[in-house]
């Protein structure tokens, strides 16, 4: 008897956590619900039911917002610089992880503390000489000039969280690999790479995240429409049609659609990688 | 062997160097050039003119905007020292204490998360707008008291801001949360049951004691956060009404990238920079206290 009502205890109990839940998960999934179902509708239409389903399901909104809109350009642009920011990324940030982790630069510690620094000085602490520098060097408006920057914006993060993975492999192997007559290098690339590699895609995918939306950077250092990344010329496109939300919300749904599906697969990767090391204190 | 060690540390900086460069010539350089150009005015073009402090006394006693910016700032960061904590706490807990379909909430409650803030503001910059916004549905429902002009009054927008950064990164805080509360042994909650303490009992003398050391992260990083926050304010009202959503951020935006007063600017940079330090600082005395 008395278990029984524990049991129905414990069901009511288990009830009202998942009403928790799915209010929570309504509160976010309302608002994207909204933005979907009114970027498949006319501008008449939205003013009209903007809370409906669409009458007659358009497409059009997608083409203008993708032709007019430039985002296929953009996100061509965006690609590019995420490919190229992300690899430089992983291979610096494995190079300096492997020079601290295995190979033991002087004082450690200093090192690592200022890596923490350089992740918590605030942006506009450095971007306005930064950006006096990067227009004397021809570095504004310049897929090179963002590429570089991002990858040393997000080195200190990268670096920091490969440590936390590299810690974990035993010493041991790159000692066998040093008798095998491995070089530094060779061992970096033959041996800790090959046996960090999912550590290393989790990585790539938060910065991969981080760069795509990145928008403070973007639409300070590009300001041509022709090297805009998907977020910068988002930004710029939805200013000027800010009226048009069917359009510009057709827009917003192709801006963020790699990244959410991306997410929607791999959301266990990405949402460990984005609390990697917040759990020490 | 003391050669060959030698060798290996000369091997380590070598290794280091890439990204060290990298972060040194982005990040450190143009910091260190933001405390020198504090002195200065410059208009980052002709020659700087050496001011001495002179850009702090404008900033600190004339400058009714930057004031503006720290006031919200501050109360930006009260508001978010408490509403995505107890919301992130609250989720945590309950999605810890499921048995069921925690992923797929999980996976929900993140996705704000890994969205563009350019396009959550522009989301909300529609809910918010007067013609097809959340105002008609309100109007239809004939909760005309609800119908506000979320963006356009000064005395709403930067609680309309907080609510939209909120909506983006409790759920971050959530997540962070629920995998330290995962991590306390079930031991504590089965004793704590067989002494008959109830859920919220369990919550308040087991979770919260045992997590103090991620809430305190938690804390310290929503301090510095909330201190150089800007997105939806440079985005969605561009600081105003008026300057009713300015923060110490985007004032330093628009004086030093698009008015082109590089000295000023720096020397607020400066003033952020410290308060920050100042908040860390305080954080590490309370830790030590406790």
């Amino acid at each position: 008897m008395a278990a029984r009502s524990e049991h129905r205890d414990d069901v009511r109990h288990q009830a009202l956590l998942h009403a928790i839940l799915i209010v929570a998960c309504l509160v976010v999934l309302v608002p994207l619900f909204y933005l979907v179902i009114n970027s498949f509708k006319d501008n008449y239409e939205v003013i009209l039911s903007p809370f409906a389903l669409p009458s007659a399901p358009t497409m059009e909104n997608y083409r203008k917002a993708w032709t007019t809109g430039g985002l296929a350009e953009a996100m061509l642009n965006t690609v590019l610089v995420v490919a190229v920011s992300t690899i430089v990324l992983a291979v610096v940030s494995c190079m300096m992880s492997y020079g601290m982790v295995f190979l033991g630069v002087r004082s450690t510690p200093v090192w690592s503390a200022l890596l923490m620094l350089a992740m918590q000085v605030p942006l506009h602490m450095y971007i306005v000489p930064l950006f006096v520098m990067w227009k004397r060097l021809g570095l504004v408006n310049n897929p090179l000039g963002i590429i570089l920057l991002y990858a040393a914006v997000y080195v200190p993060f990268s670096v920091l969280f490969l440590n936390s993975q590299f810690a974990s492999i035993p010493k041991e192997i790159m000692e066998a690999a040093e008798i095998d007559g491995c070089s530094y290098m060779g061992t970096l690339t033959k041996v800790i790479v090959p046996i960090s590699r999912p550590a290393l895609v989790t990585l790539t995918l938060i910065n991969a995240k981080w760069i795509w939306n990145e928008f403070t950077f973007a639409m300070t250092f590009l300001q041509e429409p022709r090297f805009q990344t998907v977020t910068a010329r988002y930004l710029q496109f939805s200013a000027r049609f800010v009226a048009d939300f069917a359009v510009t919300g057709a827009g917003a749904v192709i801006s963020v659609l790699p990244i959410v599906v991306l997410y929607l697969l791999l959301q266990r990767r990405f949402i460990e990688g984005m609390t990697a090391g917040s759990i020490k204190g | 062997m003391r050669k060959c060690r030698l060798g290996k540390r000369a091997m380590a900086a070598l290794f280091c160097l890439p990204a060290a460069a990298l972060v040194i010539v982005v990040i450190a350089i143009p910091s260190v050039s933001s405390l020198a150009m504090s002195l200065f005015e410059w208009d980052g073009l002709s020659k700087p003119a050496f001011v001495g402090l002179r850009n702090f006394s404008d900033i600190l006693l004339r400058d009714k905007e930057f004031r503006i910016g720290l006031v919200n700032n501050l109360k930006w960061t009260v508001i978010f020292m408490v509403v995505p904590i107890l919301l992130g706490l609250v989720v945590a807990f309950a999605l810890a204490s499921i048995k069921r379909m925690r992923l797929v909430y999980m996976t929900i409650l993140f996705i704000p998360v890994v969205l563009s803030r350019v396009v959550v503001a522009r989301l909300w910059g529609w809910v918010f707008n007067p013609f097809f916004g959340i105002n008609t549905l309100f109007e239809k429902l004939g909760w005309t008291a609800l119908c506000q002009s979320w963006l356009g009054n000064p005395r709403i927008a930067l609680y309309s801001l907080a609510f939209v950064d909120n909506w983006t990164w409790w759920g971050f805080v959530m997540v962070i949360f629920l995998a330290a509360i995962q991590q306390i042994d079930p031991a504590y909650y089965e004793a704590a049951v067989i002494d008959g303490a109830s859920t919220a009992q369990k919550f308040r003398y087991i979770t919260i004691p045992l997590i103090r050391p991620t809430l305190n992260f938690i804390l310290l990083l929503t301090a510095v956060w909330s201190l150089s926050a800007f997105d939806f304010s440079y985005i969605m009202t561009q600081g105003g009404p008026g300057h009713a959503t300015e923060m110490m951020s985007t004032w330093i935006y628009k004086q030093g990238i698009l008015n082109f007063r590089v000295g000023y600017a720096s020397a607020m940079s400066v003033l952020l920079l410290a308060f920050s330090l100042l908040v860390i600082l305080f954080f590490s005395a309370v830790r030590r206290d406790a």
